[in-house]
Formats: structure tokens, C-alpha cells, sequence
């Protein structure tokens, strides 16, 4: 009498383990990028997936659906942390803000590649939070500008333009910390233009 | 098309998204335009500082900690005993409710069948009233002698 409970059971445990494999780690990188803290990232994952739980009424199996789902749960929650984390530490903000910045001098010359690199990645932390996402998931998670609509509940186009422009701001952001070098406009070398 | 939409698209152009006649045209007016040029250059650029600061991230978290996973196994396999024990205060405080609801209910209950019978006491067929007499209490006689009828018919039909 029990065994079709027990296998139903297995069934279950094997369909939560295969979801949760697939995308704990593709979420917990996500959500670190956008939080820069993995403590917090490890909450919001769990929470994703608890919400994932309660709410997905499809098959329990991976697919493409449930992979944007599971980005747009992740960054919804990675943003109510970030909301509940500025109510809670308003006062440590104000304490940094009116701390100066803690700029390390320019030593002059082209940085090395990893400096640059860094400086990319503080540059990166500079822009709003949407733009962030955008970058994260295109850079990093290399995200087709379809996904990214699917995601972030934008259009193909508008994703795009929203995408150059951050793409320029941090272009910007590195000129100005001299992880850029200035371009004098004619690269040859550039691509397979 | 203009340097701006040119600019737009570039991004779209890096990462292959961009059909073959748009991705053509674009290729073409890098090739004339030295402003285009530059800033598809700066993407460039950017583009391959992010990816090389994406490689120093090696310790970024890949699984999660044992306790969230059990924590996760638990909420998809028995999600009432999950929600139970994240909410253990309200799931109490609602289980002392239920139960004080069922007491109060029980004691009214109780209550309300033990005060008339104080008053009553039902004796059949001994032929003797109790002190406190049936129209002392309300009860008719004619009542008492119709359950002693129908006693004794019950009895007169036994074989």
C-alpha cells in the first residue's frame, strides 16, 4: 500500500534535487554579483526557491521558463533585501557618506590588466541597480537579449538601448579612473569588424 | 543610419545577436566612421575588463549551505510542517486558541445540561413522590403517568 506514496516521494526529492542543482549555482553568482555579499546571496537563493516551491504550477523540471522565472524571483528578492538592508542601516549610510572616500592615488601610467579589471568591477557597482542587472546578465550570465526581456519584463529594443547606454556610463566611469586608455579612434586591430 | 543607432546596436553586434544585413551595415560604418570606431573600441574595451573581472571571482559561492538545502528539501517535501515550524509562534499561539475556544465550548456545554437537572429527579413506578414533588418542579403528572402507561404496555406485549 505504501509504495506508491514512497516512489511518489522519490519522485519529488528527485525532481527538487535536479532543479535545485541546475540553477543554485547560476543564482548564488547572480545574486552575489548584485548584493556583493554571499551571506545575503545564499538568503535570497533560498528564498527563490521557497517561492518557486509555493508558486510554480507547471511540471517540477528544468526548462528555459523556469530558469528566467527563477532570475526575475532572484532579482526581486536581491532588491527587497537591498530595500530592508537601507531602512535598517539608514544611519551607518549617512555615517559613510559623510566619510570621505577612501581613493587610492593615481600612480600614473596604464594600469595593469587586473587593476583595470577591478576598477571595471567597482565601476560596475556605480550604476543603478537596473543597469546593473542588465550588464550582470549579459556580461556575465551571457544572456541572450531575449532572455533578458523575459527577465526583466522589458522589450527586445528596450533592452538594447538600455544596455548601450550603461555600456557607455561605464566607459565613462573607466575614463574617468584611467582603467581606460584614451582612443584616438583608429583601431585596426578592433574585433572582426 | 545615423551614429547613434549605430552606437546602439553595438553591443547587440559584440555578442552576435544582430542579424547578417544589420550586422553588415554596422561592420560597414565602423569601417568609414572613426567616432563609431572609437566607442565600439571603449565597448570593447569594457566588455573584456568585466569578463576579466568576472575570472577573479573564483570564490564565488556555488551550492548552497547544507542547512538552506535541508531547509528547501523540507518546504517542497512536507510544505504544512514547513510553514508550521517557520511560524512556530503563530502556529502555537493558534493551537492554544483552538484549544481554549474547545474549552469554553465544553464548560457552556456542560453548564447548560447540568442546571435544570439539579432540580429534576425522575423516579419511576416507585409510587412514592420525591420531597421536592413533580409540580414543584414543573413536571406534569399526566406526563409521569403516560411514561408508566407506556412501560407497562411495553411490558404486557413481552411474551
Amino acid at each position: 500500500m505504501t509504495e506508491p506514496r514512497e516512489n511518489s516521494q522519490a519522485d519529488k526529492l528527485a525532481a527538487f534535487e535536479a532543479v535545485v542543482s541546475e540553477y543554485e549555482g547560476l543564482l548564488l553568482r547572480y545574486s552575489a554579483r548584485i548584493l556583493q555579499d554571499e551571506h545575503a546571496a545564499q538568503d535570497v537563493v533560498q528564498e527563490t526557491f521557497l517561492r518557486l516551491f509555493r508558486n510554480w504550477k507547471e511540471p517540477f523540471k528544468p526548462c528555459s521558463k523556469m530558469a528566467s522565472w527563477l532570475y526575475r524571483v532572484a532579482h526581486n528578492c536581491a532588491v527587497d533585501y537591498l530595500r530592508r538592508q537601507a531602512n535598517r542601516e539608514i544611519a551607518h549610510v549617512r555615517h559613510a557618506q559623510e566619510q570621505p572616500e577612501a581613493v587610492p592615488p593615481h600612480r600614473g601610467g596604464e594600469p595593469s590588466i587586473s587593476e583595470a579589471a577591478e576598477k571595471a568591477a567597482q565601476a560596475l557597482q556605480k550604476l543603478s541597480l537596473r543597469e546593473r542587472q542588465l550588464v550582470i546578465l549579459k556580461v556575465y550570465e551571457e544572456k541572450s537579449y531575449k532572455e533578458i526581456s523575459e527577465i526583466m519584463g522589458l522589450s527586445v529594443s528596450n533592452v538594447g538601448y538600455l544596455l548601450h547606454v550603461a555600456m557607455k556610463k561605464l566607459a565613462a566611469e573607466l575614463k574617468r579612473s584611467h582603467a581606460l586608455p584614451a582612443c584616438t579612434g583608429a583601431p585596426e586591430s578592433e574585433h572582426e569588424m | 543610419m545615423k551614429c547613434e543607432e549605430i552606437q546602439e546596436l553595438l553591443m547587440a553586434y559584440f555578442s552576435g545577436e544582430l542579424g547578417r544585413p544589420r550586422a553588415t551595415l554596422v561592420r560597414e560604418h565602423l569601417r568609414k566612421c572613426p567616432d563609431c570606431r572609437s566607442v565600439a573600441l571603449e565597448i570593447q574595451t569594457t566588455l573584456a575588463l568585466l569578463r576579466t573581472s568576472a575570472e577573479g571571482e573564483r570564490n564565488l559561492p556555488m551550492r548552497l549551505t547544507d542547512d538552506r538545502r535541508a531547509r528547501l528539501r523540507r518546504a517542497f517535501l512536507h510544505p504544512v510542517l514547513d510553514w508550521i515550524y517557520q511560524r512556530h509562534v503563530i502556529a502555537s499561539l493558534l493551537i492554544a486558541l483552538i484549544a481554549l475556544i474547545v474549552l469554553i465550548c465544553r464548560v457552556c456545554h456542560m453548564q447548560t445540561w447540568n442546571l435544570p437537572a439539579e432540580g429534576i429527579t425522575v423516579t419511576v413506578g416507585t409510587g412514592t413522590p420525591p420531597e421536592t414533588g413533580p409540580a414543584a418542579v414543573g413536571i406534569n403528572p399526566q406526563s409521569e403517568k403516560s411514561v408508566l402507561n407506556n412501560e407497562e404496555r411495553s411490558h404486557t406485549r413481552e411474551p
